[in-house]
């Protein structure tokens, strides 16, 4: 069995793949996005950090056998210089840190230069990577621009130095494999084209599971927009890679952006974004029962113009209308989210765990003090 | 549906709802569970214009815990709908292709399914129903559905019928009976409820005052798989039968056929307006993983034709002169549209049959294991008797031989489980009879005689061969009497105080070295000894200890308290049974808080002595207290009397106690003299305790230092004169000699 955990961290991501629970399982965190008032008890947001130590602690263990970060974005690395254990430097060590054994990021994130007011975790999570990489271990880097290679030369080392910790647009992350380890990350982007723009230069995986004879697919999407996924649905079509493309589960981008699915929000009462052609194509690929996920906050019926958009809501709905849709930030409720957890059997993928009584959780956790 | 008989009056739109569980319901599903539930439509519908029968909630849930690729077949979406009104809740799938998994139900019609969420009543369900619980509770039930987990492992595997409403009532050794020429089975209908049959046999000469005949078809099918079966509903006819039976892979047609021609007579037979009874066996099999069948189901079908008909609508029999003959085909038979509309036109009531409970069912439901095998006698079926083997024969505990030569008087009534119609009966009948109702099963031996009586052989044979004598007597001759028998199984004695708040147990050791007159003589000591004597046996009339029977009128023992105490014995010899030491226990029912409290009493030690034909018995621990009075009292001699009871019959005498001495008493190193100042009081008052049977038996005194029990002059001479005035009465006497170590007791026979 394997999962797939969607955290409520409001408009951000945060998720984390466990592979072969239980049984030489590998922990897979994708995104890092801490609120800072997450500790509030009258907060809707998760306390991320202590979730995930408490996670860590069960599972008895210090570290994640891979972090992945999609992009830069604040939304996606928020606090994480406060959490992770970095190798660069000592100030980052120890005071029960969490490691990395491998630690996954677009080149671009690596190439990026900090711009002013840029927030720090940005450039400490860009500095553990060069610092990575430069030793040539504990990192894999997606997609090959020649600046990299420039980069690396000013490191004075060559790009074939690094070439294994590389994987570029349309391959497969090679040091897991699907036979051996029931899993299998496709990369689909970033690819040359799109490194300018962040979101553009962000990860997308076809995210591919074994359980026993039976093979699920991912749809790992951070913030994109439609016209990367145009690209990424024409050149799977070009590449025979359409099966990459199929998914029993969906992260829908960019926290249910209208911008993902098109340039057109669609009316502002009532609406529904009409997505281009090719990204119809691409949800009309669900299987029946998948699960989207928005990791976003709760959806309303109501125009507003940061995302979530319940426009595009609309339009997941209508066309992958065999799917279920689900909120981060509305599961179970809006008072006190949890997390989404998918589990992945050989019969399907569902949602686990949906049926514990109250009294069950009040006494699996300790209570707030009384006075 | 709740309402589908009766209400198709109106429908309307539901704005307000009356039942308070819809608008929990309403509420949950709009509020904390709107991610699950989305409410599609809701309405009210009435009896008549003003009475309102039922709400509906149409919901879709989304079962975001069901995996999408389930085998079994249950969407991520399903359309349910749920039907309250203020007596009940029931949930119904309206996907017309459900598949057909265990835990779910029909409710009269196959569509919509019923979904079984609740294994207890509603009348219980809503004492602590929430709507939040109730929604969950759904979800899960889709989640296990489709996993294939709601049916437990250790859960009994379910049938491949819903059970029929209608049910039918089969008679004891129901099998047996049918291989039997003489009598033939029938089904008559309860008027008071016709959907309840009961069948019976009767003589095939009778005629028949109510009933039908049925001539019984059994037919026993191949093993089924429980995973790969669903229930079924909805049999009206053999065509469904065959058509149902067809889907899960078996030929019910061809079996069916082979039963009938098995049973038509070369000579042929005529047309009757009987019914047909089937019945199927029908094995199955928990997966394909364990091949043995764990379980066999029966099936049973009243057909409203007779076996001919149904003969010919098969294609088997045909019609010459009157009557009807087989007439084997020539290839393969053709299904035809002919025989196909004749079998929709057999019609067929399915029956849940009930078979009489049997004796290892009574003893699972008492968590009887271990020894179903035991054998025992039960002497005496009055008060007592009588509620033991009722008890027992209900949980099928045991072969017994009820023995007890008295018969059913009218008085007996009050306390006894004999009806008026068995006055005049044995009681051993009386109480077999009713015993028998239990299971159809009479007791071994039904003895009418007592139980001491070895001159018949079959008490005899019964009291010496079986593992246990309860000796529910009440008679204190009785257990005296087996007491001394050697060859007598090991016995227990049970009996209620003569007021029947307290209840003993008198319990020999399997080797029967402590025998029941041991154990009442013990018994007695710790009445006196213990401050329960002054109450046990205090209402008791003089001069028997708990007397005559309990069937005595002249005692006042309420009878639920006689059931308390019976319960109470009924487990205890049952328990005690099964280990092997002695037991004497006493329960004392106490009036003002509804406790029993136990008395366990040690079993001591004892000697016996003979002396010619007597065997005087005394405990370790008397001879220890006269040892003790003797020290404490050194340099002087020190004595009193000796208190116990004679048994004539079997030439005994039991040494109860011994009293230390009188206050004017004139004790010296060299002699004892006894004084008697409050002597007779304090006689009296252990004569009280035990029911006036310990009374004064001797006398006892201490020898002094360095001196050996034998008697001085001095004691020969008191023993002379004691035993004259004994004498005087035509009662022995006995003397005991404690010395520096040892005792003496010194015994003049008068009555051999």
């Amino acid at each position: 069995m394997h999962k797939v955990i969607f955290y409520p961290v409001s408009n951000g991501d945060t998720s984390q793949i466990i592979v072969n629970c239980g049984d030489n399982e590998k922990r897979i965190l994708f995104d890092f996005h801490h609120n800072s008032n997450a500790s509030d008890q009258n907060s809707p947001h998760i306390d991320l950090a202590e979730k995930l130590h408490e996670e860590l602690k069960q599972a008895k263990r210090d570290y994640f056998d891979i972090v992945a970060f999609t992009h830069a974005d604040k939304d996606h690395i928020c606090d994480c210089s406060e959490f992770f254990d970095l190798d660069h430097a000592q100030k980052y060590q120890g005071d029960n840190r969490i490691k990395i054994k491998e630690l996954w990021v677009p080149a671009a994130l690596i190439l990026e230069t900090a711009e002013q007011g840029e927030h720090d975790d940005f450039t400490i999570i860009r500095r553990e990577a060069r610092y990575r990489l430069k030793k040539g271990e504990g990192i894999r880097v997606f997609s090959k621009p020649k600046e990299l290679s420039a980069w690396l030369e000013s490191e004075n080392l060559t790009l074939k130095d690094r070439q294994h910790l590389i994987t570029e647009a349309g391959e497969c992350v090679s040091t897991l494999t699907i036979d051996k380890d029931n899993i299998e990350f496709f990369c689909h982007s970033p690819f040359i084209k799109n490194k300018e723009q962040r979101n553009e230069g962000a990860l997308i995986f076809n995210v591919r599971f074994k359980v026993e004879t039976e093979i699920y697919n991912y749809l790992a999407i951070g913030d994109t927009t439609h016209e990367v996924l145009d690209d990424i649905i024409e050149i799977s079509g070009c590449y025979g890679n359409n099966d990459r493309l199929n998914w029993d589960i969906l992260n829908i981008p960019h926290h249910c952006s209208y911008k993902a699915l098109s340039d057109e929000k669609g009316d502002k009462t009532n609406g529904t974004t009409e997505p281009t052609d090719p990204i119809k194509e691409l949800l009309g690929k669900a299987s029946i029962g998948a699960f989207m996920i928005s990791s976003s906050n709760p959806i309303k019926n109501e125009d507003q113009e940061q995302p979530p958009h319940y426009q595009s809501k609309n339009a997941y709905k209508k066309y992958a209308k065999h799917a279920r849709f689900m909120v981060t930030m509305e599961f179970p409720n809006e008072r006190k989210p949890k997390p989404i957890e998918i589990i992945i059997r050989k019969d399907g993928v569902s949602l686990s765990s949906i049926t514990e009584s109250s009294s069950s959780t009040i006494i699996g956790t300790s209570a707030l003090r009384a006075g | 549906m709740i309402c589908q008989e009766n209400c198709t009056f109106k429908i309307k739109e539901l704005a307000a709802p009356k039942f308070k569980q819809t608008q929990k319901i309403l509420t949950a599903c709009e509020d904390l569970f709107s991610t699950y539930y989305t409410v599609t439509n809701k309405e009210a519908c009435y009896k008549n214009q003003d009475s309102l029968c039922c709400e509906r909630i149409y919901l879709t849930c989304n079962n975001l815990g069901v995996p999408h690729k389930n085998t079994v077949g249950i969407h991520p979406e399903e359309e349910i709908l749920i039907c309250c009104n203020d007596q009940e809740l029931q949930i119904y799938l309206l996907r017309q292709d459900f598949p057909r998994i265990p835990h779910t139900t029909f409710y009269k019609t196959e569509f919509p399914l019923g979904l079984c969420l609740y294994d207890t009543p509603w009348e219980l369900v809503e004492r602590d129903w929430t709507a939040e619980q109730f929604l969950k509770r759904i979800l899960l039930w889709f989640k296990n559905a489709a996993q294939g987990s709601l049916h437990q492992e250790d859960q009994p595997l379910e049938h491949l019928f819903f059970n029929s409403y209608y049910t039918l009532y089969l008679p004891q050794d129901f099998y047996q009976n049918l291989e039997r020429g003489d009598i033939e089975f029938f089904i008559g209908r309860f008027e008071e409820n016709k959907h309840l049959f009961r069948g019976g046999f009767i003589p095939r000469d009778r005629k028949f005052a109510e009933g039908r005949k049925s001539p019984v078809l059994i037919i026993d099918l191949p093993t089924t798989i429980h995973s790969s079966t669903a229930t079924q509903s909805h049999i009206v006819s053999l065509a469904d039968l065959i058509s149902y039976f067809d889907k899960i892979k078996i030929n019910f047609m061809s079996l069916l056929k082979e039963k009938l021609i098995s049973i038509i007579p070369p000579e042929g037979v005529q047309l009757t307006d009987d019914f047909t009874f089937l019945i199927c066996h029908a094995p199955m099999q928990r997966d394909t993983i364990n091949q043995n069948a764990e379980t066999v189901h029966t099936y049973a079908y009243l057909l409203a034709s007779d076996t001919t008909k149904i003969g010919v609508a098969l294609g088997l029999f045909s019609e010459h002169a009157g009557k009807f003959f087989h007439i084997p085909s020539i290839g393969i038979p053709k299904e035809t549209y002919s025989s196909s509309s004749r079998m929709q036109d057999i019609k067929i009531l399915p029956l849940t049959t009930k078979f009489p409970a049997t004796r290892e069912e009574a003893r699972q439901a008492s968590a009887i294991t271990n020894y179903k095998d035991f054998s025992g006698v039960l002497a005496g079926l009055g008060t007592l008797g009588s509620a033991l083997a009722n008890i027992w024969s209900r949980q099928g505990w045991g072969k017994w031989a009820y023995i007890d030569p008295d018969i059913v008087e009218p008085h007996n009534i009050a306390r006894h489980i004999a009806t008026m119609d068995n006055v005049g009966e044995s009681k051993v009948f009386a109480v077999a009879r009713h015993t028998a109702l239990h299971f159809g099963v009479y007791p071994e031996n039904q003895l009418q005689d007592n139980v001491t009586n070895m001159s018949n052989d079959e008490v005899r044979h019964a009291v010496t061969s079986y593992q246990l004598l309860v000796d529910a007597t009440t008679s204190i001759p009785a257990s005296r009497d087996l007491a001394v028998q050697d060859n007598v199984t090991r016995c227990v004695s049970v009996f209620l105080s003569p007021n029947g708040y307290d209840a003993v147990m008198l319990f020999e050791d399997i080797s029967r070295l402590s025998r029941l007159d041991i154990l009442e003589y013990q018994y007695y000591q710790y009445l006196i000894s213990s401050g329960l004597g002054d109450t046990h046996l205090t209402n008791q009339p003089k001069n028997i200890r708990y007397g005559t029977s309990c069937s005595d009128t002249s005692f006042v023992i309420p009878y639920d308290i006689v059931n308390l105490h019976a319960g109470n014995l009924a487990y205890q010899v049952r328990r005690y049974s099964q280990k092997s030491d002695a037991k004497i226990k006493i329960y004392q029912y106490e009036d003002s808080s509804g406790a029993i409290k136990v008395y366990d009493v040690a079993v001591q030690p004892f000697k016996r002595t003979k002396h010619n034909n007597w065997e005087i018995i005394i405990s370790d621990s008397l001879i220890a207290k006269t040892k003790e009075l003797r020290k404490n009292n050194l340099p002087k001699e020190t004595g009193g009397v000796l208190l116990g009871y004679w048994d004539f019959k079997t030439f005994k005498i039991y040494i109860v106690d011994a009293m230390p001495q009188p206050v004017d008493s004139l004790a010296t190193p060299q002699y004892f003299e006894r004084g008697y100042q409050d002597l007779k009081e304090q006689v009296q008052a252990v004569a009280d305790k035990t029911a006036g049977m310990v009374k004064y038996i001797g006398e006892w005194h201490s020898h002094p230092q360095g001196c050996s029990p034998m008697p001085s002059n001095l004691d020969n001479v008191l023993f002379s004169n004691l035993k004259e005035k004994m004498e005087e009465d035509g009662l022995p006497f006995v003397m005991l000699i404690q010395g520096e170590c040892d005792y003496q007791i010194i015994f003049q026979k008068i009555y051999e």
